[in-house]
This record gives C-alpha cells, structure tokens and sequence, in this order.
C-alpha cells in the first residue's frame, strides 16, 4: 500500500483522471501503471512506470516520443497542481517488459 | 571544455557501452544528473564577476536545496509565468522537471540494488540530460531563467 499522508489521495478520482490521460497518449505506450508513495526525499510522489513499443523506444525517437508522453500526463493529471504529488516518469520497451515479468509494471 | 561537458560525454559513452552491464547504466544515469547539476551551479556562478571565486561560489548549492526549487517550479498555479513566451516556459520547465527526474533516478542508479536499472531508461535519462544541454542556451538569458538560478541557492521559507 502507498504509503502518503491521511485524506491526500482520493484514489478512485485520480485512477479515473489518469486513465482518461492515457486513451490520449496514442500507440507509442502500451502499457502505463503508476503508485503513490514517497520519493527519496520523502514527497508525496507519483510514479508512472510506461511500457513503450520496441520501436518507439529505439535511441532516434526515445526523447520525442517520452516527452511527449510526459507532457500530456503531466498537463491532463496535473498532479502538483490537484493531487499535491511529484510526478516521476520511467519508462521500458515491450521486450524488457515481457522478459522481466515484474509486478510492478502490471 | 567544461566539467559539465565531460561529465554529459562520459554518460553517453558509458549508456552506450557493450555489453550493457548494470554498473555502466548506473554510472551513466548518475553521470548524466551531475552534468545537468555542474552545469546548473556554472550557468549561475557565471554571474559572479570574479572568475576566480566562482568554483568556491559553486560549494554553497545543495542538492535538496535544488531539487526543491526545481519541484516548485513545476507548480503552474505558484508559477504561472502570465505573459513570459510560452516557449521558454515550457523549456524551462522541462529543465526542472528533467532535473528533479534525474535527481531520483541518480538516487536508484547509486544506492538501490534491489531491482535491474532498465536499459531503456537508463538511454532516456541520459538523452534528457543532453536535451538540457541542447535546449539550455536558448533560455539562458531570459530572466525567468535566471531568476530560477537563483531561486537553486536559496533555502525556501
């Protein structure tokens, strides 16, 4: 379970607000899972963890394709802004994905 | 060439290193967040008329310090930047969002052994960092730039 403070998160709303933000985030991503927890710092933080297909993440595209990934979770969430969390942005190719298996990236 | 030259060549040269192991992805993640942190204190300490003085000025910023500010300008509703060009805004905040990305992942390439560092990410941060770079000298004289450099040293109240 995240650990962030009492009443910080109301965590259907915010499922709701980034499952709307990823139909917009077109065929690069194919997969988005995130957590709520503490960052190293200790701030409240989001964390989204983006499967990206094997070609968007190849070396010519990577930044294009994940900033632009990162600009629109970053504006349609506004996770500063309404929920009081830092956003984070990971991201791996289908291929390491698959062969990695972790659960964290379900 | 600059500290924060090498230190950006070093990280593309190490994420790029065959065969990949986890000890050239880390080094390259932490080498690409120093770069964009000396890099950072050389842009703002290059407004200290005395040459000399300015890699002692450099001791005085601070991680935590930096990460905050860089956190706080993130933040469209404190900083709103009404009437700035919207394009050096968003390049702005691209440098501090990459920053405080870069401090974390800096964070888990150094210290958390508990999970691989992804190829994939370790390339992106990288390539961010050096987008940074790119991106820096169209920007670095508008004053909302600067007065970010500022805003890098000082302690928030």
């Amino acid at each position: 379970m995240p650990m962030v403070p009492s009443g910080f998160v109301h965590q259907g709303q915010l499922d709701t607000e980034i499952k709307r933000a990823v139909r917009k985030l077109g065929p690069e991503a194919v997969h988005v899972a995130y957590s709520v927890g503490e960052d190293s710092t200790g701030e409240p933080s989001i964390f989204f963890r983006i499967v990206l297909t094997d070609t968007a993440a190849r070396e010519e595209t990577l930044t294009d394709i994940t900033g632009r990934i990162v600009t629109i979770l970053f504006d349609e969430v506004r996770p500063i802004e309404n929920w009081g969390l830092h956003p984070y942005f990971n991201f791996r190719s289908q291929s390491e994905h698959q062969r990695r298996k972790d659960p964290q990236w379900e | 060439m600059a500290y924060h030259d090498d230190l950006l060549n070093q990280a593309l040269q190490l994420v790029h290193t065959v065969p990949t192991t986890q000890a050239s992805l880390r080094r390259a993640v932490s080498s690409a967040y120093y770069a964009v942190f000396h890099l950072l204190i050389a842009e703002a300490t290059a407004n200290w008329n005395n040459v000399k003085l300015r890699a002692a000025l450099g001791r005085a910023y601070d991680h935590g310090i930096m990460k905050t500010a860089s956190n706080r300008l993130s933040n469209t509703r404190d900083f709103p930047f009404a009437g700035e060009d919207p394009r050096v805004v968003a390049s702005l905040r691209f440098v501090a969002l990459t920053f405080t990305q870069l401090h974390e992942n800096r964070n888990f390439a150094d210290y958390n052994l508990t999970k691989d560092l992804d190829p994939t990410d370790a390339l992106n941060q990288v390539k961010s960092s050096e987008k940074i770079f790119n991106t820096w000298p169209s920007i670095k004289s508008d004053q909302i730039t600067q007065e970010y450099l500022v805003s890098l040293v000082v302690k928030h109240r």
